[in-house]
């Protein structure tokens, strides 16, 4: 009550010392301090006279909130915090944005880097100049004659009756003799040697035969490492030794498997070239093209109907059907404006091999092309592809490469994108084309074309597992037909978005390869050719590599944590025998596979899904009945950079395991005088490329942040701008999109303004047909101009894919690859982003730890800080 | 010197338009140009940006022939060209002494009186006229075509170009022309334009020339400001479309002159590339 009334008496009195003291400073009477303050001193300015004081006042505030780095917050706890303490500054990344690298023009900003650079670079001048001046001094040597020679000398023998087999029968028994002729250490080093000299000489001369020769070198070496390990190191002492010596044994002949297998079925890749037509297209046979979809979004299928709709065939003899399991009446809509068929289907058995298997009896093409809803088809594809069919009556089935215009998680995590030859390219590139070559090119599921009657005798697509395309193609072979691979590329589609998709994806093929080694073994049964078994096998056996990955991923700690020795000689020896092996085979696949991909890249790629793909393989080998259908999702956008926790435990369980050891190895070597330094030597190293690719599989799980959505393509054609104000300007298209074209102006349309919103039409060409767009303006840089289409008709969308998508050569360039394989720059390469791996986990965790402490609320809309 | 007759069988196709920015384009393809106009309406001069319309021009020839009878070798005429900034002749038609004679009795009795003149003009070996007629048919289309050795049909992509199509074309088959047909002021905008031109590629084959010319507002623009469109405006579409043609003029008149008389007949109605 008291206080109260003193409160009021107070306030009372306060605003009266107001009121007075504003009439007599002349300040309105509700005035900030700071006017109060200016008033005190300085007279209020003559009317019509600018108040200098009151701006020198606020120049003063304003100079001194800058230095104080106030930011927005003005209030007197602000001020009063500023005066005495620093602004929180942000953390300094560590790991570098690899995507602003690789465009600055110097790419070697890491210190160490340059340090190393500026060290080595006049050794490296000093070097190359002494290699010049002797070069110059020797005979050139005409690499390409002796291949020619060669080929000569091979054709000539050939004709010989009898040679062939002679000469391959002797050649078996030199093998066999060389691989199991036991030598001392000094001999083995000499062979080591002397190989590796003819490998390099090899290598030298362009041409087949010489990579058959480093094969055949390269066999020769593993054969006898292969003798030696069986025979020489298998005696092992105590039972644990024997357990994990035999487990180690079991992951090198997996090892040896594949890669024996491996150059079998890539020994002669055939580069098939498309059959020619018949010329009057009366004589051209009736096509079905199927285009299933599940769940994705209309906006993903519309291209690939537009696209289909419009390939170069026939109109009586095309038909699309576009096959909905997801019942949605906006696809039946569309199917009905854009003309195509719709087909829904009542029980959602079996996916997608069910729904095609439904649509088989609703349609009667003689042929029928299935697309995946996103891939989306070029106008040549099927006069491409049918000639195949007509040429040889017994074919059943032509593949076309699975082409992707976006990067995948690899390409985008590491910004790698068209500077190194993705995952697929190997197999599309040349694993299918070697494939070709023993008749045993097996279905991908999409972006093929399969003729109906066998297809329909061997009872449609096959549905008892998930990969139900090379099970499909497994009967038509065993039923008698013959496939075919086409290497050029007639269809695009999306990359899986996430690396959590990636593996989705990867996981459900390795499950169905399972399924089918198990179900439907390409080694037993009828209808299959030997190489055929084999190269089936093959592709299956490859999604086994989970466990022994894993297995060589742990071995060195058995050594540094229990001090078992898992093999029982001496480590010089092992090195011998193990060296040659390693790095003949080495040289060899990057001479077979080099252009497809870069060497040790295979490491990132397997080591990335090791996890993952064992605990499906082991479950569908033992029960092939188990698992579900797991579709991928496409279309995706990723918002800010993270850290995919999820995905990395694993591998950060296995980091810290190898970092242990390495410390216990050290620690061996320090202050327990281990008496084998060899051997402790060589298991750091193990571990050390572990730490290595580990760190590579923790670098692709920080998923870096989609700059956009649409995904743009580069296309470099003639189109014609029609300005607002019916001037007409001779553009070049410099890429485009879905939904949006990316233009070049011509230099000397000088400085053309342009608004964003402007609306403009562009004009692309078809032939001799033109296409008129109407388009709205997004930016104009430099003389960079992008539109985006809006509000396309049915007709002009479908015009617009034919122009730009539906190209028959929008793909064409895509398929030189851009760089050649270097191995050692290569390791180089990787090592970096090994070590960016590293460097984002330590960022990663400095972030979580800031998160801990400061509990910082997630700041909605805002994107991660780029470093 | 070959000489080039561009007419059409419609009026405001562009033919004027067409004809001066051509002849700047092969005069800096160092060719000697002389464009010649056989139409009474007299605009050509304007295109090279004279502010009144030429008095003097191949009327005078008509007006000396109509005073002396006798002779028709008056060269009053050829006093009457005119030379343009960039080095192209023009050869106006003039102004008539009444406003509506266009000299049409004359044409009529002289067939050849248009290439009679021409034959006087003495131009290098590489040298092109271009003659701009009136609309066909009339008495000038017919003299320019009876001078040209090769005829340039300027279509433009409306229903009326198609209609008068096949007469135009039979009737230079009977005039033992070759011809080049050439799609005028066209916009992929308009479906109309583009079907058109469709169907024209598809009844002219390989007489209709490549390239099109596209619509552009800054060609009348140039005109009305006496300025020359290509060299204002060498960024445009059009522009580039009449570089196209000026260089495959360039390409057949260098060619033409490469090859005997004897060949020409068989080729006579056979054009383009």
């Amino acid at each position: 009550m008291m206080r109260a009334q003193a409160i009021g008496l107070w306030t009372a009195c306060w605003a009266r010392l107001r009121r007075v003291g504003a009439r007599e400073l002349s300040v309105a009477a509700d005035a900030a301090f700071g006017q109060w303050l200016l008033r005190l001193f300085f007279r209020p300015p003559r009317p019509g006279k600018r108040d200098w004081p009151a701006l020198a006042f606020a120049a003063l505030g304003r100079e001194v909130a800058a230095q104080l780095d106030m930011g927005n917050d003005r209030s007197k706890s602000a001020w009063l915090l500023r005066l005495f303490l620093r602004p929180r500054r942000a953390r300094q990344r560590l790991a570098a944005d690899l995507r602003k690298l690789h465009k600055a023009p110097h790419p070697h900003r890491i210190a160490l880097r340059v340090w190393l650079d500026k060290r080595l670079e006049p050794v490296y001048r000093r070097v190359a100049k002494a290699h010049a001046t002797v070069t110059a001094r020797l005979p050139a040597i005409d690499w390409d004659g002796i291949r020619a020679r060669l080929e000569q000398v091979s054709a000539a023998l050939d004709r010989v009756p009898f040679l062939r087999q002679c000469l391959l029968w002797l050649a078996f028994a030199a093998a066999v003799a060389i691989c199991t002729t036991p030598l001392p250490l000094g001999s083995q080093v000499l062979l080591f040697l002397l190989v590796w000299l003819m490998v390099m000489v090899a290598r030298r001369i362009p041409g087949r035969l010489a990579t058959m020769l480093m094969v055949m070198l390269s066999i020769l070496m593993t054969g006898r490492y292969v003798w030696w390990r069986s025979t020489q190191t298998l005696h092992l002492s105590s039972p644990a030794e024997a357990f994990v010596g035999y487990v180690l044994f079991a992951a090198e002949l997996y090892t040896w498997v594949v890669l024996v297998f491996g150059y079998v079925q890539t020994a002669w890749p055939l580069r098939r070239k498309p059959s020619a037509l018949p010329d009057d297209p009366a004589d051209w046979p009736t096509v079905d093209i199927y285009i299933p979809t599940y769940n994705e979004p209309l906006s993903v299928v519309r291209p690939t109907v537009f696209a289909a709709s419009t390939i170069d065939w026939p109109r009586e003899k095309l038909r699309v059907y576009l096959l909905d399991d997801g019942d949605r009446d906006e696809f039946r809509d569309f199917a009905k404006e854009v003309g195509v068929g719709y087909i829904r289907r009542e029980e959602h058995t079996h996916a997608k091999a069910g729904n095609i298997n439904h649509a088989l009896p609703l349609t009667d093409g003689e042929l029928i092309a299935i697309f995946d809803c996103d891939h989306i088809p070029t106008r040549s594809f099927l006069q491409t592809t049918v000639g195949t069919f007509l040429a040889d009556p017994q074919c059943a089935m032509v593949q076309t490469p699975h082409h992707f215009f976006s990067p995948d998680p690899f390409e985008r995590n590491f910004d790698t994108f068209h500077r190194v030859p993705n995952e697929g390219s190997l197999f599309y590139g040349l694993i299918q084309d070697g494939n070709d070559f023993w008749d045993a090119t097996f279905f991908c599921g999409s972006c093929a074309i399969i003729k109906r009657k066998p297809l329909e005798s061997i009872g449609g697509i096959a549905v008892e597992t998930v990969t139900e395309d090379a099970h499909t193609s497994l009967r038509l072979h065993r039923a008698g037909y013959t496939s075919a691979y086409l290497r050029t590329v007639q269809a695009a589609g999306l990359a899986t978005e996430s690396l959590a998709g990636h593996i989705g994806q990867r996981i459900r093929w390795a499950r169905g390869m399972t399924q089918i080694f198990r179900v439907d073994n390409p080694w037993l049964g009828k209808g299959l050719s030997f190489f055929q078994r084999l190269c089936y096998s093959n592709a299956m056996l490859h999604f086994f590599y989970g466990i022994p990955r894993l297995i060589f991923l742990v071995m060195p700690c058995a050594f540094l944590f229990f001090g078992l020795h898992v093999i029982n000689t001496p480590a010089p020896v092992i090195l011998a025998y193990v060296l040659p092996y390693l790095v003949i085979a080495a040289i060899a696949n990057s001479r077979i596979q080099g252009h497809y991909r870069h060497s040790f890249w295979a490491e990132a790629y397997e080591s990335v899904l090791a996890w993952y793909i064992v605990l499906p393989t082991t479950m569908a080998f033992i029960n092939p009945k188990l698992g579900k259908f797991n579709v991928t999702s496409k279309g995706g956008h990723i918002e800010h950079d993270y850290l995919d926790w999820t995905i990395s435990t694993p591998y950060l369980v296995l980091l810290g395991m190898n970092f242990i050891a390495v410390l216990a190895g050290i620690a061996r070597l320090t202050v327990w005088h281990s008496d084998e330094p060899a051997t402790v030597f060589m298991n750091l190293f193990w571990a050390f490329v572990n730490l290595t690719v580990l760190g590579l599989a923790v670098g692709v799980a920080k998923e870096a942040r989609q700059v956009r959505v649409a995904h743009r393509i580069p296309l470099r054609v003639p189109a014609m701008l029609t300005l607002p104000d019916g001037r007409t300007l001779a553009c070049k298209t410099e890429n485009y999109s879905m939904g949006g074209l990316g233009l070049v102006l011509p230099p000397e349309a000088g400085a053309e303004k342009l608004a964003a919103g402007e609306r403009v039409n562009v004009c692309l060409s078809r032939g001799t047909l033109e296409q008129d767009f109407p388009a709205v303006v997004a930016r104009l840089a430099d003389a960079h101009l992008g539109v985006r289409f809006e509000n396309l008709t049915i007709e002009r969308e479908r015009r617009l894919v034919e122009c730009t998508f539906g190209r028959a050569d929008a793909w064409l360039e895509w398929e030189d690859v851009p760089s050649e394989d270097a191995p050692l720059n290569g390791l180089v390469e990787l090592i970096t982003l090994s070590w960016q791996g590293y460097l984002r986990l330590a960022d990663a965790f400095f972030d979580a730890l800031e998160n801990v402490f400061t509990r910082r609320r997630p700041e909605r809309g805002n994107p991660a800080r780029q470093p | 010197m070959r000489t080039v007759a561009i007419v059409s069988a419609a009026g405001g196709a562009g033919r004027t338009t067409f004809t001066a920015a051509l002849a700047s384009l092969l005069a800096a393809r160092s060719h000697a140009t002389l464009a010649v106009e056989c139409d009474p309406r007299n605009v050509l001069a304007l295109h090279f940006g004279l502010r009144d319309s030429a008095r003097e021009g191949l009327v005078t020839n008509l007006r000396e022939t109509k005073s002396s009878e006798a002779s028709s070798d008056g060269d009053g005429w050829a006093r009457a060209a005119l030379q343009s900034d960039d080095g192209v002749l023009v050869l106006p038609w003039g102004r008539a002494a009444q406003d509506d004679d266009d000299g049409a009795a004359h044409l009529d009795a002289h067939r050849t009186w248009l290439r009679e003149r021409l034959a006087r003009v003495d131009l290098p070996a590489n040298g092109i006229a271009l003659i701009d007629a009136a609309p066909w048919p009339g008495p000038h289309a017919r003299q320019a075509i009876d001078a040209a050795d090769l005829v340039l049909g300027v279509l433009t992509p409306d229903a009326t170009a198609c209609a008068t199509l096949p007469r135009f074309v039979a009737a230079l088959a009977r005039a033992g022309k070759r011809a080049a047909f050439v799609a005028n002021a066209v916009v992929p905008a308009r479906p109309l334009h583009t079907d058109i031109v469709a169907l024209l590629r598809a009844r002219l084959g390989p007489a209709m020339l490549p390239y099109l010319v596209h619509a552009d507002t800054g060609v009348p623009a140039a005109l009305a400001g006496g300025a020359n469109f290509c060299k204002r405006a060498p960024a445009s579409q059009t522009a580039h479309d009449l570089n196209g043609i000026a260089s495959w003029l360039s390409h057949w008149a260098t060619n033409a002159l490469a090859e005997t008389p004897d060949s020409m007949p068989e080729r006579a109605t056979g054009a383009g590339r």
